[in-house]
């Protein structure tokens, strides 16, 4: 168990490391794919319900200590996002891609709405711009992104490169 | 009473979990501000810098390897581009200095350009870009501002061929400049001569300079030769063993004067 935390921990350092380093190079029309997002919901998806918000918290939590922002507002975000995303239907053999990507992009856009509700009164732009500019193209991109990176995890798996 | 507590906590400890990660969350925004929670951001963000300098290394090395080749292409542009204005700047200072030497000479010289050199290193010859044309004749001397540097061997009517100091065929009437000692130069090896015909008793030193002698009709008297570096004298020879260094340095020069005559041009009064 505690051997299974040290990985998660380890994973999220490495993924928000990841994340910030190639932040320029996945950049498209300024939007970034939320690759955290990504880990979490898929390490939710095969925990239980009950155990998603502690993992969304703790993921959220070291984004927001690591990002530098404010204390607590990727760990609500993340906390409740782990939990709606196990709300679908569980067992690998019930998620189609297609859901699959479904669920990444309502949670990125779940995920958005949360944190804008937190920055919009701070910016300049109504939470309505936000949504609009930001919330859903960068929701849709975490999504393709999602889906691309199961897909190449499943083709790894069909041709032995992974047990 | 036991029992349905129980119930409860399988029932409804999802929300119950969700809603302390939600409470926790705020709790955390709340201590957002405090000097700990500073503290620890600041720490944890040290360390991810140190993490993401890693991270970082190999696109970098990437990138440093394309903009070493691209600079290393730029360097070698630069570089052609100096060398060809250092080139400029070299020739244009041995033009001034010949060109205030021609000045400077009573005779009537022409200036031209070395073309082309002998591949043998004991010819000392060299191809000249005048000829005929210009007023070039064979035997006419070859100078420069150090003093002598040959003759003119052969004339077409665009180029010529001249023959330094340094061939082994070459021998010009030479004196020591401070006791007159006569004698004959002819090449030794590399800017080294030496000046036969001296006899023993002729005053000659190291250091002392060597000259035309001017008994002949291709050189006038007193042009600089070169530098006595060495005096030998064995009593059972007649002669002096004289070594001398040329004034010039034939592995560099490009340009010459042609000594076109030796009379000294008379001045126009006017009248």
């Amino acid at each position: 168990m505690v051997r299974e935390i040290l990985k998660f921990f380890i994973f999220v350092v490495i993924i928000l490391i990841f994340q910030m380093t190639l932040s320029s190079h996945l950049k498209i029309l300024g939007l970034f794919p939320d690759l955290l997002l990504i880990f979490l919901i898929t390490v939710s998806l095969n925990q239980s319900r009950h155990l998603s918000p502690v993992i969304g918290f703790t993921g959220g939590l070291i984004q927001d200590v690591l990002i530098g922002g404010t204390l607590g507002v990727f760990a609500l975000s993340k906390s409740i996002v782990c939990y709606v995303s196990c709300l679908f239907p569980t067992g690998k053999h019930e998620r189609s891609r297609p859901l699959l990507f479904m669920i990444f992009f309502l949670m990125a856009l779940l995920e958005n709405m949360v944190i804008n509700s937190f920055l919009a009164h701070e910016s300049v732009s109504g939470y309505g711009t936000l949504f609009l500019r930001y919330g859903l193209p960068s929701s849709a991109y975490t999504a393709m992104t999602g889906i691309g990176i199961v897909l190449f995890l499943d083709w790894m798996k069909n041709h032995h490169f992974l047990r | 009473m036991k029992r349905k507590e129980s119930t409860f906590w399988h029932q409804k400890r999802e929300f119950v979990i969700l809603g302390s990660m939600v409470l926790l969350s705020f709790m955390c925004m709340q201590l957002d501000q405090t000097k700990y929670a500073t503290l620890l951001k600041m720490k944890a963000q040290h360390v991810a810098g140190i993490l993401n300098e890693g991270f970082t290394y190999l696109p970098r090395l990437i990138k440093i390897k394309k903009q070493n080749k691209k600079l290393l292409e730029q360097v070698g542009h630069l570089e052609l581009e100096r060398m060809t204005y250092q080139e400029a700047l070299f020739e244009n200072k041995r033009m001034q200095e010949l060109l205030d030497f021609k000045k400077s000479t009573p005779y009537l010289c022409v200036a031209a350009e070395i073309v082309g050199r002998s591949s043998h290193s004991t010819h000392g010859l060299i191809y000249l870009n005048i000829g005929s044309q210009q007023g070039c004749r064979k035997n006419q001397a070859l100078i420069n501002d150090k003093g002598l540097v040959g003759k003119i061997l052969s004339v077409t009517p665009s180029t010529a061929v001249g023959q330094l100091i340094v061939d082994q065929n070459y021998r010009v009437s030479a004196k020591i400049q401070r006791s007159s000692a006569h004698g004959i130069v002819r090449w030794l090896y590399g800017s080294r001569c030496i000046l036969e015909g001296v006899s023993l008793r002729n005053d000659v030193r190291p250091g002392d300079d060597v000259v035309t002698s001017g008994f002949s009709d291709i050189y006038p008297p007193g042009l600089p030769v070169g530098k006595v570096v060495e005096v030998k004298e064995t009593p059972a020879k007649l002669f002096k063993k004289i070594t001398l260094r040329t004034n010039v340095n034939f592995d560099c020069i490009e340009e010459v004067l042609v000594l076109q005559s030796m009379r000294i041009p008379e001045k126009n009064d006017g009248s």
